[in-house]
């Protein structure tokens, strides 16, 4: 008879995790995954695991949790949880821990549901691979689950995956990691596909769970300001190595390692706006070009009481209730707004990928709505959009140069010509040569993202609309796109529109922005105004959830 | 409710849109019925003439046309030339045979499909998927007429099962129990014959589909919680399967009723395979018309069932 894990819960003095020269290698690739990884985790404690994307965060979730896929393969160390080597434990064993005493939150919310279980059943399924009750009993512990976690009500316990929102599905999804009041919380970037009202809700639920469980988590970002006020300590990671292991008012205000210090200097700063106009540009010395005739100065989009809703079968949806917006030629704006407040809606009807109800698009003198095929084909180049998942707006059996040149394909530029013309633009973007022959796919995301603001430059077009460009990206590859993308604006004197949720990224990106809010544009100011005097109440909501350090206020971040 | 109404109202329009099809179809193919008649010296073209205004072959096609459905309505979906009866009495007992078959059939292949799929896609690359992957390409690879020919020939050197036909030669004189399990002897060798031919499918579909849902991201998670695989593979990963399948279902029953017919042919199976046939080869109109409807109607009624347990059992599809 094996001993159970559980017995020694009491017993154990000590850490809670003891992770010990922790060696991950993949099969085939020389360099290992992580490399001699210790530290060590209270209990009640709660630790912040920085880095970005690629240097092994997840690998090292997964490998505490023996979850790892089958072409990595532990080398070395141990991982000791209340001084078991979790490393060496049987598969009943880890069946026993997993969501009993160690309960890991994904990434993406829309994934990890089961789409066809209600979300109480998934909850009460975890509690019963751990706990035995009856079915009432069962129930009754996952509707006081929910209901503690802020889904109240068998509304929400009988609802499926697809009628909660992102934020709600995060939630039931830290409701099944908790149902069974493990030890220990081990959260992978849980606010990565969030927007930032949604992700400021998730994390104070976090922070209210640990006090209230004496949990101890483990909080994975590449985002050092959301571990602030959540870790007590962070665990910096750079290349499967750890390069800093300190209390987080450290890390936050004595960076020693160039690594956290570059981390930190992807975040753009939010109290600082105004600084930002005197900065010089991040990139010089492209030349302007020459501002195009006529439309230069006049108004080069205009949107009068644009409609649109979707009809679902029982209901319809509203996402456009009368939007009314203008871009005047080479401005730099935003649109911001929560996730469903019609963002997407608006910029797709601006190319007629979506057909509004009624209303009126405007641009450069010409009624887009009006417009027959071929002069809609003509139109169409001069605003080119940007998707926000380059790894499938990209066709992955193209090469890089193959995507880039497409669209003069389509326009009928000869073979050589599109050669010259692409390489030309790529080289603009920074974006090497060798690359041509690759495929989206084997690029990073930051690259992809490169690739397609090159596929849309290449015709020239006079707006470019950025839909959640850069969302998803690390903070510091964010920060790359975003200064390649100001300088461009610059070079090129096209007009740009910055569609995110962030109000952060969009404040450094844009001069105006407008606030969005259910299917309406409720606000429109200059970035400096829109901060100092923000007029309505979704305005003033945006601005607080931007995460923030919020312990001192004499740090301007 | 209002889905179903539309859902009706669907079939309708396709059953009519056929039986109009197969009526101008059937009427261009060249001669009818009484054309063999005609080498007969002692038929007179006279009596040929009248019989052929008799049955109203002389009126024009959409005249042709009312009056089937008219005659629809009473139940004798026009006239058969060879039986000289109501055709729709002839073809309903025919189908009773042909649904008898294709239905033990389509049941079977699902009763084998579903687990041995299920066993495939959970221990990927061991020797139960091997031995799985092995059977569907082999059966895939065997042409169902071939196939047959070696059950027969089984059947004719064993003399174990009955080779021919849906009941024996003193079928009248046994009892009821006997009778069954006379009906059953006859359905084995037909039986396998068509789940042989469907099995494969059904296996590629169903490896594929929990192959699938076992990669998601949800099933590790659960896995993540603690929770048994197989409790994962029943109650999890099953359920999030069955979408594709219950597609495929519809389209299997609809499948099957046209396949059967060859089937039914090499093994004197009394269904509609050998009576469509005769038909064919006779000319004899209303019946060819009145088989292709109903074999539309199993198609329209195959879709229709799979469509109505999708809605049943996916939340999204209510939804959307």
């Amino acid at each position: 008879m094996e001993p159970t894990l559980r017995a020694s819960e009491n017993q154990h003095f000590g850490p809670l995790l003891q992770v010990r020269h922790l060696t991950i290698e993949q099969r085939g690739l020389g360099k290992p995954v992580l490399d001699h990884i210790s530290f060590d985790l209270h209990p009640g404690e709660a630790v912040g695991v920085l880095g970005n994307s690629g240097v092994g965060k997840t690998t090292l979730t997964r490998a505490i949790l023996r979850v790892l896929p089958s072409a990595l393969r532990v080398t070395g160390g141990t991982v000791l949880f209340r001084g078991n080597d979790l490393l060496c434990a049987t598969a009943r064993q880890l069946r026993q821990i997993r969501g009993a005493q160690i309960s890991l939150i994904h990434q993406e919310p829309e994934l990890v549901l089961n789409p066809v279980i209600r979300v109480g059943e998934q909850v009460v399924e975890v509690l019963r691979a751990h706990v035995k009750l009856d079915r009432r009993k069962l129930r009754t512990e996952a509707q006081a689950m929910l209901d503690a976690i802020g889904l109240p009500g068998s509304d929400f316990y009988f609802a499926y995956p697809h009628q909660l929102s992102g934020g709600q599905r995060q939630r039931v999804v830290i409701a099944q990691a908790l149902v069974s009041k493990p030890a220990l919380l081990i959260a992978d970037e849980p606010t990565s596909a969030l927007d930032n009202v949604a992700q400021a809700a998730i994390l104070g639920l976090l922070k209210d769970s640990k006090r209230r469980y004496g949990l101890a988590v483990m909080f994975v970002t590449h985002n050092p300001v959301l571990l602030s006020g959540l870790v007590d300590r962070v665990v910096v990671i750079n290349e499967g190595r750890i390069v800093e292991n300190r209390t987080f008012d450290q890390i936050c205000w004595e960076p020693s390692h160039p690594y956290t210090k570059e981390l930190w200097r992807a975040i753009p700063p939010v109290a600082q706006l105004s600084d930002r106009r005197s900065q010089p540009p991040p990139v010089s010395g492209a030349k302007p070009c020459p501002p195009a005739g006529d439309t230069s100065e006049g108004l080069l989009l205009d949107i009068r009481a644009l409609k649109k809703s979707y009809n679902r079968r029982d209901s319809s949806v509203i996402a456009l209730d009368g939007v009314e917006f203008s871009l005047r030629s080479s401005s730099k704006t935003a649109l911001v707004g929560r996730s469903g407040c019609g963002k997407s809606t608006l910029a797709r009807c601006m190319i007629r990928l979506v057909e509004p109800d009624s209303g009126e698009i405007w641009f450069s003198g010409r009624d887009v709505l009006a417009l027959g095929r071929r002069e809609l084909a003509n139109v169409r180049p001069k605003i080119q959009l940007i998707f926000q998942q380059s790894s499938v707006s990209l066709n992955p059996r193209f090469n890089s140069l193959q995507v880039v040149e497409e669209p003069l394909r389509v326009h009928r530029v000869s073979k050589t010509e599109r050669r010259a013309r692409a390489l030309g633009i790529m080289a603009r973007l920074g974006i090497p040569p060798e690359w041509a022959d690759r495929h989206p796919l084997e690029l990073s995301g930051g690259q992809r993202q490169r690739l397609a603001l090159a596929r849309a430059l290449i015709l020239e077009p006079s707006l470019l609309i950025l839909d959640e460009a850069v969302c998803g990206l690390d903070a510091s590859v964010q920060k790359q796109i975003a200064d390649l993308l100001i300088e461009l604006q610059r070079s090129f004197s096209l007009s740009y529109l910055y569609i995110s949720h962030d109000l952060r990224m969009a404040a450094y990106l844009a001069d105006d922005i407008a606030v969005m809010h259910q299917g309406r544009i409720v606000e429109r100011a200059s970035v400096d105004k829109l901060f100092s005097d923000p007029q309505h109440p979704e305005t003033h909501e945006l601005i607080r959830s931007i995460p923030r350090v919020s312990e001192c206020s004499t740090v301007s971040i | 409710m209002q889905l179903l109404l539309r859902r009706a109202l669907h079939s309708l329009v396709l059953l009519v849109s056929a039986s109009v099809l197969s009526f101008v179809l059937v009427d261009l193919a060249p001669g009818d019925f009484f054309d063999a008649m005609r080498m007969n010296p002692q038929i007179t073209p006279k009596t040929i003439a009248s019989m052929r205004s008799q049955y109203g072959l002389n009126r024009p096609l959409p005249i042709r046309y009312l009056r089937w459905v008219a005659s629809a309505a009473t139940g004798d979906w026009g006239v058969s030339f060879a039986y000289n009866s109501p055709a729709g009495p002839i073809v309903w007992a025919r189908a009773q045979n042909t649904l008898l078959l294709a239905g033990s059939a389509t049941l079977m292949a699902w009763l084998i499909a579903i687990p041995a799929g299920i066993c495939a896609a959970a221990r990927p690359g061991s020797w139960i998927d091997l031995f799985i992957s092995g059977t569907t390409a082999s059966l895939m690879a065997i042409p169902e007429l071939v196939l047959a020919i070696v059950l027969l020939l089984f059947a004719v050197r064993t003399r174990c099962l009955p080779s021919a036909g849906m009941t024996s030669v003193n079928f009248s004189l046994i009892d009821p129990a006997a009778k069954i399990r006379d009906v059953l002897a006859h359905l084995v060798l037909p039986g396998f014959c068509l789940t042989a031919g469907l099995l494969p499918l059904l296996l590629a579909h169903v490896r594929t589909a929990v192959a699938e849902v076992l990669q998601s991201s949800f099933v590790a998670a659960a896995g993540g919680y603690g929770i048994s695989f197989w409790r994962i593979l029943v109650c999890q990963a099953l359920p999030a399967a069955a979408n594709p399948l219950i597609s495929l279902f519809g389209v299997s029953i609809g499948l099957l009723t046209s396949s059967s017919l060859i089937v039914e042919v090499i093994f004197s199976w009394p269904g509609l395979g050998q009576l469509m046939l005769e038909a064919i080869l006779q000319r004899d109109f209303f019946v060819i018309v009145d088989v292709s409807l109903l074999a539309t109607a199993f198609v329209i009624l195959g879709n229709a069932i799979g469509d109505l347990l999708l809605y049943a059992i996916d939340p999204r599809v209510r939804q959307a």
